[in-house]
């Protein structure tokens, strides 16, 4: 069993004057679903940028914890190898990098065999077409596919944990049942996920045990469970901002 | 007549024609201009009779003193070892030597290859050809080349032989290196095939502080040549390669060159006419411009048959103070209808300080063409690099990864066993240790 905590986290964002995280407190253990909702601009993006270790971000203050261990001060890759992940909300195109290539070696630096078989099971897994894996990773790929791809590297470099930055945002009902399909796979090989979401529609497609935390204005102002997202989709975060 | 043109021409045995051109061009180089693109040399400052470098040149007496990259190679080309004393004899650029044994595995071949000066000697036919693509009155390396060339190598590839290995005419590593302007002469006869690969993934024993080789190619009816140029220049040395080819009807000349050190300056001039119909010429290359290196690459394709093509891809990486600047050239002249372009040029920018110029011309003399050019000058993308160290990559991994992958495309064109050294060469340019 693995823990992740983050303690009275404060990060800011390099170009910006305002600190956007302010306080935050967060535990997650294995095989945990915590799902972070809040309107834009209430510091989604930069809490998960920040705990991955981003250089566009500063952490002002506060510390974040693997199983005891400080990683505050860790680049990025030392914390994504010691099993830290991000799926990026708009990940980049990556020129010249061929998408097979860049599995094979990521597999490889986590120790584990960079085999093609397991590689296009993930592929199959969250729906995409095998002929990706020949092209430069991302490059010309559309919102949809780059989001499965995030979701079949969360399969195959099975971190202990995951923060999914809005996996589920304009993707159609079919994406979305694959996407969830993933998670609730993580989920069962004990990853702890964190889910950035503004909708409660994914998490009707998976289990019930998941806790809600509500991010407005860089602080969580409200905690519960599944009742609590349903009652954000029914009206709103109007009466948790205080 | 006090002329160093004649003195290295009497020294050469040359025929009187050759001679009397080395003459010709030596009273012209004063006059003749500098080529444009390529980092300009002094010229009057070396002696093209003198060996003059800032190192010392271990002798080589016997097969003790080879050189590792020259053994390397040897043994990489399967040449039984008790063969390599005729490779010797090459390498002290003795001319009596052709009868080795490798020219007779040539010869079964269909290829002939001769020390460039005797096939001057024994083929009157190559008045028509030897120096006809490359007019000394072209610039004043060209001139400087005519005058003063010695060493280098003539294929001649028979009609209708398909050479199915690459030929590494490996005394051209060692004849270019050791010769101040080596000329290299390959004939593809009508319908013939080959690939030639001329220099090495190491820096070779240079014994000159200037280097002005030039190569003419032939391409006839039919043919196809691929040829693959490895440069690796040591640190205290000017390099000024000049090639020149002509494809006729239905043939094709592809020339693929990896400059992976540029010694102290280097100036690539690629002219390649396509003159017969459906002609096809590549000119792909990669190059590391890295240190204070200052590189300058001049390619250009004349198309002037119908429906014949050019395509030139540069991928150039620069780091530290290094100047890469690259010049692209597609012109089309009106019996070029139906033809077809494309130049595609990048410059990657590794680290600050440096600085990379990319020039992309294209020109036609008739509608009916189509020509278009990219260029991309640039560092590598912040998020790209971000995004790869969040999946646990460093950023040195992540860059030679980008690296790679950037010239990957070129270096399918390139036998593998050079790959696999290139490769790592890229490692070490990514890292900053080359």
């Amino acid at each position: 069993m693995s823990e992740f905590r983050v303690e009275n986290l404060f990060v800011k964002p390099k170009e910006a004057d305002e600190v956007t995280v302010r306080g935050i407190d967060l535990t997650v253990k294995s095989g945990e679903l915590h799902v972070i909702m809040g309107p834009n601009g209430s510091g989604k993006t930069t809490l998960s940028l920040g705990i991955m270790g981003s250089e566009r971000y500063e952490i002002v203050d506060g510390r974040i914890l693997l199983d005891g261990e400080d990683i505050t001060d860790l680049p990025m890759e030392k914390r994504a190898l010691k099993g830290l992940f991000i799926a990026y909300q708009a990940p980049p195109e990556v020129k010249s990098v061929n998408f097979l290539t860049f599995l094979r070696e990521g597999l490889k630096i986590r120790g584990k065999n960079g085999d093609n078989s397991l590689i296009k099971r993930a592929f199959a897994r969250v729906g995409l077409d095998e002929e990706f894996l020949e092209r430069e990773l991302y490059v010309g790929f559309s919102g949809g596919e780059r989001k499965r791809g995030e979701m079949a590297q969360l399969l195959l470099f099975y971190p202990k944990f995951a923060i999914l930055d809005e996996p589920d945002t304009g993707v159609d009902v079919d994406s979305l049942k694959l996407i969830a399909g993933t998670i609730n796979e993580a989920l069962e090989k004990g990853t702890g996920i964190v889910l950035i979401t503004h909708y409660a529609r994914i998490l009707e497609l998976l289990p019930d045990f998941y806790h809600v935390h509500v991010l407005i204005g860089g602080k969580f102002r409200a905690h519960g469970g599944p009742e609590l997202a349903k009652s954000i989709e029914k009206s709103g975060f109007e009466g948790l901002s205080s | 007549m006090n002329s160093l043109a004649r003195k290295v021409g009497e020294f050469n045995k040359d025929p009187d024609w050759v001679i009397d051109l080395r003459i010709e061009a030596e009273e012209f180089i004063d006059k003749a201009s500098y080529p444009p693109f390529l980092p300009r040399l002094e010229l009057e400052k070396f002696n093209p009779l003198k060996q003059e470098v800032p190192i010392e040149i271990p002798e080589i007496k016997s097969l003790d003193d080879l050189p590792e990259d020259i053994r390397n190679l040897l043994k990489k080309m399967g040449v039984p070892e008790h063969e390599w004393a005729k490779v010797l004899g090459l390498l002290q650029v003795d001319e009596t030597s052709t009868t080795s044994s490798f020219l007779d595995y040539f010869d079964k071949l269909g290829l002939e290859v001769l020390p460039m000066s005797e096939a001057l000697r024994r083929y009157e036919w190559l008045k028509e050809y030897a120096f006809k693509l490359m007019p000394y009155r072209e610039n004043k390396y060209v001139a400087y080349h005519t005058a003063y060339w010695s060493g280098g190598a003539f294929i001649r590839v028979k009609k209708g032989v398909k050479v199915k290995i690459p030929v590494h005419a490996y005394f051209l590593i060692t004849e270019s290196a050791l010769a101040q302007a080596d000329h290299a002469f390959v004939l593809a006869e009508e319908g013939s095939e080959v690939t030639f690969i001329e220099g090495c993934t190491a820096p070779p024993l240079a014994r000159f502080s200037a280097h002005l080789g030039a190569t003419e190619i032939y391409v006839e009816k039919g043919a196809k040549v691929r040829g693959v140029v490895l440069q690796n220049w040591p640190h205290y040395v000017h390099t000024r390669p000049f090639t020149h080819g002509v494809v006729e009807e239905g043939a094709e000349l592809h020339l693929v060159a990896a400059v992976l050190g540029n010694g102290a300056s280097a100036g690539r001039y690629e002219l390649i006419d396509v003159v017969g119909k459906g002609g096809k010429a590549i000119v792909e290359s990669i190059s590391f411009t890295k240190k204070k290196e200052v590189l300058g690459d001049y390619i250009h394709i004349n198309l002037k048959a119908p429906d014949s093509s050019g395509l030139i891809v540069t991928k150039a990486v620069t780091r530290d103070q290094g100047e890469n600047t690259s010049a692209t050239v597609i012109r089309a002249d009106k019996n070029a209808r139906g033809s077809r372009g494309h130049i595609e040029c990048a410059g990657l920018l590794l680290t600050p300080g440096g600085k990379h110029e990319t020039y992309p011309v294209l020109s036609s003399e008739t509608g009916n063409v189509h020509l278009d050019h990219e260029a991309y000058v640039g560092r590598i993308s912040e998020e790209a690099l971000e995004y790869m160290r969040s999946r646990g990559f460093s950023e040195e991994t992540a860059i030679t990864m980008l690296i790679k992958g950037y010239i990957q495309p070129i270096l399918k064109h390139i036998p593998f066993e050079y790959v696999m050294e290139i490769m790592r060469i890229a490692e070490m340019v990514a890292s900053g240790e080359a």
